[in-house]
């Protein structure tokens, strides 16, 4: 069995003008693409135009990758970007925050129903945690990035990508509330200004 | 009191040193905060684990870059070429604005453009044969100016369609918004600005037939509007629009639609 092409090699071949190549990269990469761009967003609509952007702006700039970083950290920094130029250009609230309110029951089984609805709040959740923060959760939490590689992608030290995925577990396990799927204990007081971090 | 923040979320996450476990173990036991924390992070990790990967909407993508591929390579085509393509689809590029120039009555013009219709057409194969290559000649449409945002992937798209249609000949299909009149910019700026955002992407196969100002996520920007053929002597299979921004020219966006 054929090993898998290396990204990178792909990467020259595409800029080399081999168009096929880069078609390989698109389908390897695509679902990676959308979906932390849907996760960022919280709109499909959204998704779809970041991942769309993404694929163009590689197409365009292919020929200036020069493989300092893995393909695969330029391609989340330049999702990143294009999700935080969407939610400036959109600054309404997301379709997924206008569904109706509802008290989910405590899951008490793997139900796939239960688990989609799950999903659906923590979505919602994601979308009450500020960007900074959020991103930094999705990439590792969701994503499985490691710490050095979310620093790459986001530009910050790897201590900063430790204590933003710290406040942004915590303020994502505030907004999602009784949706949480186990017993908590009594939050704590909000006392964030008084702390000295 | 300091709190160890950078060490919860490994610690939460099971990644810290025996030192360092230690030191937050040590913290926890006299701090009721960060012990709260460290479960609500703890759920939180949990609850993002259900999160699973959503299967990408068909089309999202590769009909995007097959059209951008698909352009560059028409983009490749020597000029010479290029000039007897484009000379050579007149008729087809004058019988889709005499298309649209019927369907259009409403549309707004620059001043000075009321004669419309035939006027554009008769002047455009003589424009064109002295023009050369696409972009050097002057405008062969005028510029509308709309109010309308067109930031919205669905509006973009209906655009594409609403075009694709006319071309299709159904001149029972909805008119265009009537549009206010211009003064902000002229017609051969707007089509050398969308010219230069699309760059590679226009080929000589690819007939303007509408020009507009609007918006794009809230930016002034410049639509064109361009029936696009698969070869020369080949009648136009695809609308194709390209957004730029007014200010830079910049590509902001594009769309595409199968006539």
């Amino acid at each position: 069995m054929p090993l898998e092409e290396r990204d990178e090699d792909l990467v020259r071949r595409s800029a080399n003008g081999d168009r096929s190549a880069f078609g390989v990269l698109v389908e390897r990469h695509e679902r990676r693409v959308f979906n932390l761009a849907l996760r960022m967003t919280g709109r499909e609509e959204d998704a779809r135009d970041a991942t769309q952007e993404v694929f163009l702006a590689a197409l365009r700039k292919l020929s200036t990758f020069r493989g300092e970083a893995a393909f695969t950290t330029w391609l989340h920094r330049v999702t990143v970007n294009a999700c935080y130029d969407l939610l400036r250009k959109r600054q309404r609230a997301p379709l997924l925050d206008r569904l109706p309110d509802h008290e989910p029951e405590p899951p008490t089984s793997p139900d796939p129903a239960e688990l989609t609805d799950l999903s659906i709040d923590v979505q919602r959740a994601l979308l009450h945690v500020p960007e900074d923060y959020r991103v930094v959760m999705i990439l590792h939490d969701v994503r499985d990035l490691p710490y050095d590689e979310v620093a790459q992608v986001v530009g910050v030290p790897v201590g900063t990508v430790k204590s933003r995925l710290h406040r942004g577990r915590v303020a994502l396990a505030r907004a999602l509330g009784d949706a949480l799927p186990r017993e908590r204990p009594e939050r704590p007081a909000p006392s964030d200004e008084a702390k000295s971090r | 009191m300091t709190h160890p923040e950078e060490l919860l979320a490994g610690y939460v996450d099971g990644t810290l040193t025996e030192d360092e476990r230690t030191v937050v173990d040590t913290h926890l036991k006299s701090c009721e905060t960060c012990r709260g924390e460290v479960v609500l992070a703890t759920g939180a990790v949990a609850a993002l684990a259900e999160l699973r990967d959503e299967p990408v909407p068909f089309g999202v993508t590769g009909p995007a870059i097959a059209d951008f591929e698909r352009r560059a390579a028409r983009a490749r085509t020597p000029w010479w070429r290029a000039r007897v393509h484009w000379v050579a689809g007149l008729a087809a590029a004058a019988a889709a604005i005499a298309l649209l120039a019927v369907a259009l009555p409403h549309v707004g013009r620059e001043a000075g453009d009321e004669r419309a219709g035939q006027g554009r057409l008769a002047a455009q194969p003589t424009t064109i044969a002295e023009g050369g290559a696409p972009g050097e000649f002057a405008a062969p449409v005028p510029l509308e100016v709309q109010d309308v945002d067109y930031g919205d992937a669905v509006k973009l798209q209906a655009l594409a369609e609403e075009t694709a249609a006319l071309r299709g000949q159904d001149l029972s299909a909805p008119v265009p918004s009537p549009t206010t009149s211009n003064k902000a910019a002229t017609a051969e700026t707007a089509m050398s600005c969308v010219a230069e955002a699309a760059g590679d992407g226009l080929t000589a196969n690819d007939t303007l037939v509408r020009l507009i100002q609007a918006k794009f996520g809230g930016k002034p920007a410049y639509l064109g509007v361009y029936l696009e053929s698969p070869g020369p002597d080949e009648a136009p299979d695809q609308v194709v629009i390209w957004v730029a921004s007014k200010r830079a020219c910049s590509l902001l966006s594009f769309s595409s639609k199968a006539i």
